[in-house]
């Protein structure tokens, strides 16, 4: 039995595609593939299929992390272009490596967030902005979750924000967020808090750029 | 602008948008110029429902394959789609090549009920296109529909300019040769209505007497006094595809299928399938094995399902399940049936299809013994018992069964004997049995059957029928869901209807009714009021037994079956007489073999 760690980018329609879906569609094409994969036992047998974290609907991103199981070693190269051939348009198998004995888990990631801008703001009010968060002590939200409404304090989990570019109109951020087992911070929210510093920004696409792993 | 017609982020808001953004593995890609005829195939409800349907993935198949033909998909928006495309005055556009309806060269709607009827209308609506096939000229696609609900047209008539009856496998191709030769509307309609199959309402003109009441047909030539339904004479040979369309999101049947065999003899009296389809013919075991191992590699799911009316009677289904699921284990695809017959024979498929994952179980008792000799469905309540008693040792724990209720002959002592049954089951079951789920549906007549002159049981009648069903079984394990008596009301009165009819659908549809087949949008009172203006008495069309004697609409649809055989039919339900199903016994003189020179197709004796 050895362990592979897929990178796989989503992009263009598939975006539009659940977490949930993307986790079926990889199952389809493991299967398509006839890569010699691994089962789950018991009642219900489904390849053996991991993703390191989930992606929101409608984000686009260059490395979703999943990790495989295949009864028998196969080189890395071949695996990916095996899903490859199996996969539809959107979809892609960046990244294939071998994993070793240890297990692992994500650690951070890293979002491009394209927001739109009235054209009357400067390049200075939206980095005004970024800084007041980053030094608020804190910055407590409500999210509800199974019908509950739970506190979270962003700035738990908000490591780096910073601005990448600006233009009339359009800026991006690169915002990097820790992966933690008691949750994380959503951009959607990251932006709501940026918005009560400069209310006329407007979220248009989220982007994960990169996804950090660490060793469990 | 992106592949939609609006901004893409607004896909965001509506519900599942994996529904509009085509794509799926196993798509087509032809391009719109190389190809003159286009072809758009439409199923009047969402995407879900729709692409679960097997006929739409073997016509997309059967006609992307052929020269000089795109074939592209349309189902109905749900409504927040539809709000953000009317709300910007964007017609209605086809998933892949992202087209207006308009601009196709066909239509071509499936129809499995008729609770969809006004989602056609809507779908006509939001292309901009005429209601009324006399308003459409050359400057409009070709308005077709096909399916079961066609086998009576009239309420739908006067919406649509040809109407497929019967299998369409053959027939669509020689729609489309006569569409790539012919230019105008007209002169196409008139090649149209001598193809074999095919129903152009233009050419039959219904004639009502001082009542209103249905006479007869004017028809005028070149159309035939009748139109025979379409049947294709083997269906070894018949088109199927090796690829389908494998959706992201996940769908009411998610999983490619096998048609195994077609039709059905066992002659249940109630059953419209089963009396318009057939002869019996089976897909040899070697074609369903190569069939069902390519679309399983092909689509890569966890599942493929062999589909039939009575998948249990095909002769060698032994040998297809088991060399079948042989084949498919080492990927852990499992198998499914779309129905099981109450017998151990089935129970043993069961176990060998069912080695991978364990679903629950499904079958149709309908009712109780005395009334299963009246509707003709041959199986003892010993077989019944003796069944679920094999199931439950065998290690099934969920059972689903399928029951009717106000069907002819029956009595409220039914009921509590029906009630009885389930009662004995539920004992039977002991600590086995955790969940069994009751599916309860009214009785309807439907044409082209024995029962098609009964009437359907007025609503009380039947909500009484569940209370003392509901009634009579209180255990924490049953699960009932009654299908809705107030839909059963509709659905009847439309497939019982005449073309007047369809000024009701007319009426529906400007009331606001959509989506009729969902709970919680269906409007029953819009339609009683669309009824009322239309100046039309719903009951006559659903509560009425209709003489033998009298005229009935979809006369004009000859399925092959001798009304002798239907009238003698619904006499000895009457009288609790059973027939034997024509395979294991002589023939009963139904006339489809007779009328078609074709015989039941039995693969093993071949």
């Amino acid at each position: 039995m050895r362990n592979y760690c897929l990178t796989i980018s989503k992009k263009g329609k598939a975006k539009f595609i659940s977490h949930l879906d993307l986790y079926r569609t990889l199952e389809r094409a493991l299967r398509r593939s006839f890569l010699p994969i691994s089962f789950t036992e018991g009642y219900n047998p489904h390849p053996k299929v991991s993703f390191l974290t989930a992606l929101e609907l409608g984000a686009t991103s260059d490395c979703e992390k999943a990790i495989i199981t295949l009864k028998e070693p196969l080189p890395s190269p071949q695996i990916k272009e095996r899903l490859n051939r199996f996969l539809p348009d959107g979809i892609r198998v960046e990244d294939v490596s071998q994993l070793n004995k240890k297990e692992i888990i994500a650690d951070s990631t890293l979002f491009i967030l394209t927001i739109n801008l009235p054209t009357d703001v400067k390049r200075e009010e939206v980095e005004e902005a970024i800084k007041k968060f980053l030094e608020a002590p804190s910055f407590l939200i409500k999210r509800e979750q199974k019908e509950k409404i739970k506190d979270i304090n962003l700035k738990d989990f908000v490591r780096d924000l910073k601005l990448r570019d600006f233009q009339a109109s359009k800026a991006t951020l690169e915002l990097l967020v820790s992966l933690t087992p008691s949750g994380s911070a959503k951009p959607r929210e990251v932006v709501e808090a940026l918005q009560s510093f400069l209310p006329k920004i407007k979220l248009v696409q989220v982007h994960r750029e990169n996804l950090y792993i660490k060793e469990k | 602008m992106s592949f939609l017609h609006f901004e893409e982020e607004l896909l965001l808001s509506v519900q599942r948008p994996a529904r509009y953004i085509n794509g799926e593995w196993g798509c087509v890609e032809k391009k719109w110029e190389d190809n003159p005829i286009r072809f758009c195939l439409i199923y009047p409800d969402i995407y879900e429902i729709g692409m679960s349907n097997s006929a739409i993935h073997i016509l997309y198949y059967l006609l992307n394959k052929m020269e000089g033909v795109i074939c592209d998909r349309a189902f109905s928006p749900w409504e927040d789609m539809e709000t953000i495309i009317s709300s910007r005055n964007i017609p209605l556009f086809a998933l892949q090549t992202g087209r207006p309806l308009s601009q196709f060269t066909i239509l071509g709607f499936s129809l499995q009920h008729e609770l969809n009827y006004t989602n056609l209308l809507q779908i006509l609506h939001l292309s901009k296109i005429p209601f009324f096939s006399s308003q459409r000229d050359d400057s409009h696609p070709l308005i077709i529909a096909g399916g079961p609900a066609c086998f009576n047209p009239e309420p739908l008539a006067p919406f649509v300019d040809a109407f497929v009856i019967g299998e369409g496998e053959e027939v669509i191709r020689e729609i489309i040769d006569e569409v790539k030769k012919r230019k105008r509307r007209e002169e196409l309609l008139e090649r149209l209505a001598q193809i074999e199959g095919v129903y152009v309402p233009k050419f039959y003109e219904p004639i009502f007497d001082d009542e209103g009441k249905f006479l007869s047909f004017k028809v005028f030539p070149p159309a035939p006094k009748r139109v025979r339904k379409r049947i294709v004479q083997s269906l070894e040979e018949a088109f199927y595809p090796e690829c389908w369309i494998t959706p992201f999101i996940e769908i009411v049947h998610d999983r490619p299928s096998v048609e195994i065999m077609r039709g059905c003899t066992r002659g249940c009296r109630f059953c419209q399938a089963g009396m318009v389809n057939r002869p019996v013919r089976e897909r040899s075991a070697e074609k369903v094995i190569s069939l069902a191992s390519s679309l399983s590699s092909f689509s890569g799911g966890e599942e493929v399902s062999l589909i039939a009316l009575n998948p249990a009677d095909h002769s060698q289904i032994e040998e297809i399940t088991s060399r079948l699921s042989r084949l498919l284990f080492p990927l852990r695809v499992g198998i499914s049936l779309s129905s099981l017959r109450m017998d151990t024979f089935s129970l043993r498929l069961a176990e060998e299809i069912q080695r991978v994952r364990k679903t629950t179980l499904t079958f149709a008792p309908e009712t109780n013994q005395r009334l299963r000799k009246v509707i003709n469905k041959n199986i003892s309540d010993e077989e019944v018992f003796s069944t679920i008693e094999t199931a439950l040792s065998l290690g099934w724990r969920a059972l689903k069964l399928y029951l009717m209720i106000g069907l002819p002959e029956e009595t409220d002592e039914d009921i509590e004997e029906l009630g009885e049954l389930i009662r004995k089951i539920l004992q039977l079951g002991k600590r086995k049995l955790k969940r069994l789920h009751l599916s309860i549906s009214p009785f309807m007549p439907k044409p082209h059957t024995p029962f098609q002159w009964r009437p359907q049981l007025p609503i009380e009648s039947l909500l009484k029928r569940m209370q003392i069903l509901r009634k009579s079984i209180s255990d924490k394990r049953v699960e009932m869901d009654f299908h809705s008596p107030y839909m059963s009301f509709i659905e009847t009165a439309l497939a019982r209807g005449d073309r007047k009819v369809s000024q009701v659908i007319l009426k529906a549809w400007e009331k606001g009714c959509r989506m009729d087949s969902w709970e919680g949008k269906f409007d029953f009172c819009r339609w009683l009021e669309a009824f009322a203006e239309a100046n039309i008495d719903p009951y006559f069309y659903i509560e009425r037994e209709i003489p033998y004697d009298k005229p009935l609409p979809w006369d004009i649809i000859d399925v092959g079956l001798a009304k002798e055989f239907l009238i003698e039919e619904n006499k000895r339900g009457t009288r609790g007489e059973t027939t034997p199903d024509c395979r294991f016994s002589p023939c009963v003189q139904c006339g489809v073999c007779l009328n078609f020179k074709i015989g039941n197709e039995i693969a093993s004796t071949k």
